[in-house]
Parts: C-alpha cells; structure tokens; sequence
C-alpha cells in the first residue's frame, strides 16, 4: 500500500512537471516550429511568469515586494501578460535581423534578469527567493491534492495545444510558416513579417510565462537559481527538437518523453554515493548534450513531422505550402 | 586621476585585451561558417584549464603552459567540429548555433567532471605590481596585454602573409567562387578552428591569470564577448578590436565613484555589455565597421 | 570530347531545370551556348562544374566521369569556370584574386600573374585595389584572369558580357579568340548571340532546358529557325 501511493506519488509529480515543460515547449513551438524564431531565453520568460505570479499570490511579506494576497488565476494571468510584455521591446529590436542577433539578445535578457532577480533583494528577496506561494487543491488529502494539481496541468496544456492547433491551421500559421521558410517571398506578397514575427515571439513568450506561473504555485518556492539556462532553456530545446519543432504533438510528447528520461536517470544516479552523484549530475548534463548532437545529426525532425495542414478551400487566398526543411 | 588609471583604466585594458581575443575568435568563425559559435565561451575556459593541467601536473609556469593549451584546445576545436558541426553543414545554420549550444554544455560539464566544480588558481599568493611613475603595473597585466597584441599582429600577419590566411579571406567573401577556384573549403576550415583553438586557449589563460579559473567562467564570457563583436561589426575581426576593448574599458570605468557611489553597481557590470550591445543594435545593427546583419 | 555532357538532368531541388542536355568541348573549338531566358544555360554550366545535383546522365571530363565531382576538385584537371555573377572577392585585393587562382597549382603562381598582367595591363596597375572597388570591365578582366592562373584546357564563362558597353564587348570577344588561340577550348554561354556565334565554331541552342538546334556558328546563324525563335540581338 505504502509503495503504491508512492509510485503514484512520484509518477504524478513527473507529469506535472513535464506538463509544465510542454506548456514551455508549446510556446517554443509558436516561436521557432511554426515562425522560425531563436529564442534562447527561455529562462527569462519563465521567470518573469514565476515571479510576478509569486509576488502577486504569496502572502505580504517583509522580506520582498508584493505579497498581494490575490487569486491564482490573476496571478498566471499577469504571469502571461508581463512575460509579453518583456518579449516585445526584445523583438521590436532584433526581429528584422538575422536569427543569431535574437539568440543572443534573448540569451543577454535571461541572464540580465537572472541578476536582476539575485540582487534586488527588495523586489524578490533575493538569492534567498520567495516561498510560502498558494497551491491550488492545498486543503486535499493526499494523493488527491497532487492529481488536482495534475488535472489542472493537464487541463492548460489540452486547451493550449486545442488553441494552437487552430491557430496552425488557420490563415495566421500559414502566414508564419510561409515568412519562417522564405520571408522574402511571404513579404513581396503583402505580408508584414515583422509584425507577424513579433505576435508570435510575444504569444509564445506569453505561453513560456505562463508555464513560469504555473510552476511557481506547484513548487511553492522559486528563487533565482531555479532559472539558470540548462534546465529552463536548453532542456525545452532538447524536448522541441525531440519531439519534433512544428508539430504541437511532438512538443507535448517531447517534454513528457525528456522529462521522463531525465527524472529517472535522476533516480539512478540518486542510488549511488555521494561522491558519485555529484559527479553523475555532471555526467547527465553531458549526457544530454550529446544526446541533442545525435538527434540532430541523426533525427532532425523529431518523432512527430510536421504536418502541413491540408491546403484552403479555393475562396480563401492561397498560400503556398512549404515542406518542413531542414536543408 | 592616478587612481582612475590605476584601479579603472587598467584593469579595463586587461580584460578588453581579453574580450577582444574572444570576440576575434567569433567575428572569424562567423566570417567563414555565418555561425554565432554559442561554444566560444566554454572553448576559452577549456583553454584554460588545460593550462591549469600544465601547471599542477606538470610544475610549469602559465606563461610556459599557454602553448600546450593552444595546441591542446586547437585540437580540441578541430575535433568539436568534425563530430558536431560538419555533418550539419548542409542544414541551415540554426541548426549548427543549436548543436552549438549542446557542446557548450558538454565541454562544461566535462570540465566539472574532469576538474570539479570549485575555483582554481595558476599560481596562489599575492604578486607586488611595479610602480613606474605612478603607474601600478603587474607582470601578469604587462604579458596579457603584450601577448594579446603579438597574437593579434600575428593573426595580422597570417590572413594577408600566408596562402591559407588569404584563402580563409577568400572563403569569407565568397564560399561558392572559393570552391570554384579550387580552394578546399574544408581544409580552410579546419585551419580556422585551429585558429579560433589558440585564440580560446590565450583569451582563456589570460583570464585565468587575471582572476581566477572556474566552469562557468566560459560562459560569463560570451555575452561581453558577442557584445564586443557586435559593436565592431559581426565577420570583421578587426573591428573586434575596438568592440573588445570598448567593451572592457566601459566595464570597468563603469564602476569608478565619478560623483562618491559608483555609477555603476559592480554587480550589475555584465548588463554594460548588453547595454552597449542593444544600443548599438538600435543606432547601427551593423557595427562600427559594417559587418554583415542580414 | 575533353568536355562532354551527356543528357543531363538536374536542377536546385524541385523540378528539374535541366531536361536532357548534351554536348562537348574540345580545346580546338569556341562553343557557344545560346537560348531565350530561363532555357537553363547558365544551370547547365553549374551542372557541368558539379555546383548543382546532376538527377541523370554523366558529365566527362578527359575520358573520367567527374558527374559527381565536387567543385573543388576541377581546377587540378584543367577545368576553369568564371561565373557571370560574383565572380571575383571584392575584400582581397586584385593580386590575391590572382593567387587564389592558382592555389591548387602554387608553382606556376608567379608566371601566371605575370601573364594576367600581359593581357591585362590595366590590372596591374591596380594590383594592390581590393577587387570591390574596380569598374565591371576590369572587374570582369579580373574574373577571366583568376580563371586563367589554372591554365585550363577548357575555360567556362557565363555572360562574359553581361553589363559591360559595347566598346568592351568587342574587346572582350577579341579577348576570349586570343585566349583560345593559345590552345584554351572555350564554353560560353552568351546573350549576344549573333556577335558569340560569329567567332563560335560549335553553337547549342537550348531551349526548355533541353537541346533544340546545335551546329557551327556559321550553320546556326544562317538558319531560319534559330533567327526566328530568338535571335534578336
């Protein structure tokens, strides 16, 4: 019995937290699947999403700013709705470059927070970080407290990928993949690209800010060493590139899949003594490095292609349909 | 004012001298791949750290060590690229800035496995810097500068002396008409890594010398790194120059008690460079001397 | 043949541009290669200098299949290719152009760019002018002369022409029979088709991508067909 509960126990807390990495790697996907937008600071937006829905649920504290009491659903609220409101002046600025330029802003923006959320200690308390943040479903008994929470997960991630599978679909992703595989084209044909580009990188940073919300309340305290690039960004990048960028599915099933493998090799290396470990976790890191070297020399397109949607009734403008390409 | 040199100005030098062999080391990598080598950072730190090797395994001095690093992290960039980046040469460069990222991590991690992950120093104890008029200067400042400006003469000298320096030229401007002349792309880039390897290995010493060694020293790098390069215009090597040492210097004068508080909190030091880099994407995204943007 | 194709497939991915092309050089013979726009001619020398996929057929080069040879590899055989576009780096200067000509044959350097400058005498008063800021005809002199540091038995050129006045033009079809008359075989695809057919001693027409009239120069000038289906100019 006590085993059971257990396994139950851990087998939940494993797909919440990959649930929260697919709403991570959902927002990844409207920024580079369907845009072809480099994001490589993930980490930011998922702190901002973390923190401002911390600072704006946890109870008033002496030892940081906010404290402000208010409902959850606010707080993911102004997680989103702050985390886009970061992305825009990013992608006013580097957007109409080359992707490089926004990679490397995007990588300076996360580590400038990063800092920002260490030192300020007024703000966010510092390196110490922020605690005692509400969980939804807190007053269950166990195990039906932490599977609240998984349903309430599982729920956001249905909704988003219902969402953006719509999206994908309609004339707004064609428009997307049409500027992420030859801009020059999509434009001579009247788009914009760079006001589509800046609703995508926005959404998806949105969704990213999102996910930083819904964290915070499940792990009921962050600080800023939660937020450090390898398991904010790089592992979302691993997952998308897994589990196949374009496709909402793949990015769902890429989350859960590298969480899943990563949680376990945790296990593993947990069993060995702690002189070991601590060289294990170094290991696992270059283990997953090596790991996106293979998939990309060996499984580009991940383990769901995309699938372009079938082309538009012929009222509607058409638009050309572009293969997935990695060439 | 001897203060403002001495504490400020100086140590602004040193490290523009560092950023700059980093950002050298970029601006070429992108001049011939169109890469951001998201790599570079950890490239430097293994650098040196197989100085460090030298040094406690082998009883030499930084100075004596810094060829073995260089010939060591050369090979090290030679192999990187043939296992990870060549055979994403077909796909789109995104793809390469992305397998990038990886290696970052894997050469990081295999420092903390190989090393662990604390700090480390070439050599412990304080060294009495030489008062010349005024002037406090460090024997290790003196050779980090000086070295600094023989390696870039030298690279000077390689890219329009030598038949392999011009033919890198020559795949920087124009890969295709290279290929048609009869030039080996992949030998010229072969020579570039070796190249960017010993630049790494300097740049990675020097800092070394200057502080102190730690894993994550490479990647507290890139940012001022990419900034520098940005600034002198991204593919122009040359132009890292200037954005290196703009870069250091801004750094470093940036916390000087102009008017009794720093202007600058130094923690907030690594923002200058982004600071400086976005301004710089806003007024003129293709630098000081026009790299490419687009 | 030195230089043969044999009915060549191929295009950038996609559909093919390339439906079935053929033909051959030999270094005692001027070919031109003539056609409306987008018949595929400048495509078919790509194909030919392996920088673009070859679906079917063969390319040979002196006897050996060189069909899936790359670039690179040419400039040993004696194979020369000046591009109509971008064909010379604008950020080195007129005389590492020239070297890197010959890099693939570094002991024949010195003599080569002393016989570049024979030819070419406006370039060596340039000489140390990085290559962007010259003219288009000296820039095209310099194009031709890179090209020739090889000394090929077979010179490709697309478009010598294209852009340069009329007063260049001449020269430069005088140019290219001094150059042939040192025993070079020419392959030249040409938008001036009267004026390349005139000093041509094999022409091809290719129209769609394929072969559609093929003759001497003389033949193909004085055919009806070939006047009417585009020889404009």
């Amino acid at each position: 019995m006590e085993s059971a509960t257990g396994l139950l126990l851990y087998a939940t807390a494993v797909l919440t937290l990959g649930g929260i990495y697919a709403i991570l790697a959902l927002g990844l996907n409207i920024q580079w699947g369907f845009t072809g937008l480099f994001n490589l600071g993930i980490a930011g937006f998922f702190a901002v999403g973390a923190y401002s829905s911390a600072i704006l649920t946890a109870r008033p504290s002496p030892e940081h700013f906010g404290g402000f009491g208010l409902p959850m659903p606010l707080g993911l609220l102004a997680a989103a709705l702050l985390a886009g409101l970061l992305a825009w002046p990013i992608g006013r600025l580097t957007l109409r470059l080359k992707a490089d330029y926004l990679a490397i802003a995007t990588i300076g923006i996360a580590e400038i927070l990063r800092l920002v959320l260490k030192n300020e200690q007024g703000l966010t308390n510092g390196a110490v970080g922020i605690s005692h943040i509400p969980r939804p479903f807190e007053s269950l008994p166990r195990p039906y407290d932490e599977l609240a929470f998984l349903g309430m997960v599982a729920g956001i991630v249905l909704v988003l990928y219902w969402a953006l599978e719509r999206a994908r679909r309609a004339p707004w992703g064609r428009i997307m993949r049409a500027i992420r595989d030859n801009e020059a084209s999509a434009e001579a044909a009247g788009k914009n690209a760079m006001a589509f580009k800046l609703e995508a990188f926005v959404f998806g940073s949105m969704i990213m800010g999102l996910g930083g919300g819904v964290y915070a309340h499940y792990v009921k305290f962050i600080s800023p060493e939660a937020f450090e690039p390898l398991m904010s960004t790089f592992i979302v990048w691993v997952m998308l590139v897994a589990g196949g960028s374009g496709n909402n599915r793949g990015a769902i099933a890429g989350a859960l899949a590298i969480w899943a493998i990563w949680s376990m090799t945790e296990i593993l290396t947990s069993q060995l003594s702690a002189d070991w470990t601590t060289r294990a976790a170094y290991l696992r890191v270059f283990l997953i490095g090596l790991f996106l070297q293979i998939i990309l020399q060996r499984a580009p397109h991940g383990m769901f292609r995309e699938v372009p949607p079938p082309p538009p009734e012929p009222s509607s403008p058409r638009q050309p349909e572009s293969r997935s390409a990695d060439t | 004012m001897l203060d403002f040199v001495n504490f400020y100005l100086i140590p602004g030098i040193v490290i523009g001298s560092i950023y700059t062999l980093g950002a050298i080391g970029i601006s070429l990598i992108f001049s011939i791949l169109r890469i951001a080598h998201l790599a570079h950072g950890d490239l430097i730190a293994l650098g040196a750290y197989f100085a460090l090797f030298g040094v406690v395994e082998l009883g030499w001095s930084p100075y004596m060590a810094l060829p073995l690093a260089m010939i060591l992290t050369a090979a090290t960039s030679i192999g990187m690229d043939r296992l990870c980046y060549r055979p994403l040469r077909r796909m789109r460069t995104v793809m390469v800035i992305i397998a990038s990222f990886g290696v970052a991590l894997m050469l990081r991690s295999a420092i903390m496995l190989i090393w662990g992950p604390g700090t480390e120093v070439y050599q412990s104890g304080i060294q009495r810097p030489m008062i010349w008029a005024g002037l406090r200067l460090q024997e290790k400042h003196l050779f980090i500068v000086g070295a600094a400006v023989v390696l870039v003469a030298l690279l000077h000298l390689f890219l329009t002396r030598t038949t392999t320096g011009k033919a890198m030229r020559a795949v920087s401007d124009d890969p295709d008409l290279a290929r048609v002349c009869g030039i080996r792309t992949e030998a010229v880039i072969r020579a570039m890594w070796g190249v960017a390897g010993c630049l790494c290995a300097a740049a990675g010493v020097f800092l070394g010398l200057d502080t102190q060694l730690n894993p994550l020293m490479g990647f507290s790098l890139l940012l001022p790194m990419f900034a520098a390069a940005i600034l002198g215009g991204i593919g122009k090597p040359y132009g890292a120059i200037v954005g290196g040492m703009v870069i250091g210097i801004a750094e470093e004068v940036s916390t000087y008690p102009l008017f009794g508080d720093p202007l600058v909190s130094p923690t907030y030091k690594a923002a200058i460079a982004f600071t400086l880099m976005v301004l710089m994407l806003l007024w003129r995204p293709t630098g000081l001397f026009k790299g490419r943007v687009l | 043949m030195l230089l043969e194709a044999r009915d060549i497939h191929g295009g950038y991915g996609g559909d093919d541009v390339l439906r079935g092309v053929s033909l051959g050089v030999d270094p005692d013979q001027i070919v031109v290669i003539v056609g409306p726009n987008g018949a595929g001619k400048s495509t078919a020398m790509k194909a030919l200098f392996g920088l673009l996929r070859v679906r079917a057929g063969s390319v040979h080069f002196d006897g050996a299949d060189i069909t899936r040879l790359p670039p690179e590899e040419m400039a040993p055989l004696g194979f020369a290719y000046v591009p109509q576009e971008r064909n010379v780096f604008p950020n080195l200067t007129v005389e590492e152009n020239l070297e890197m000509g010959a890099i693939r044959r570094p002991d024949r350097k010195r003599a080569g760019i002393e016989r570049v400058y024979g030819l070419f005498p406006p370039l060596r008063e340039r000489r140390q002018a990085p290559a962007g800021v010259l003219s288009g005809g000296q820039r095209q002199m310099l194009a031709v002369g890179r090209a020739l540091m090889l000394e090929p038995r077979i010179l490709m050129l697309d478009e010598p022409t294209a852009g340069l006045a009329p007063v260049v033009i001449d020269q430069m079809f005088d140019l290219i029979q001094e150059i042939h008359g040192s025993g070079v075989g020419i392959l030249m695809v040409e938008q001036n088709a009267r004026q390349a057919l005139e000093i041509a001693t094999h022409g091809y027409v290719l129209v769609g991508g394929a072969n559609r009239f093929q003759g001497t120069g003389r033949e193909l000038l004085d055919d009806e067909d070939v006047l009417r289906s585009f020889l404009g100019g």
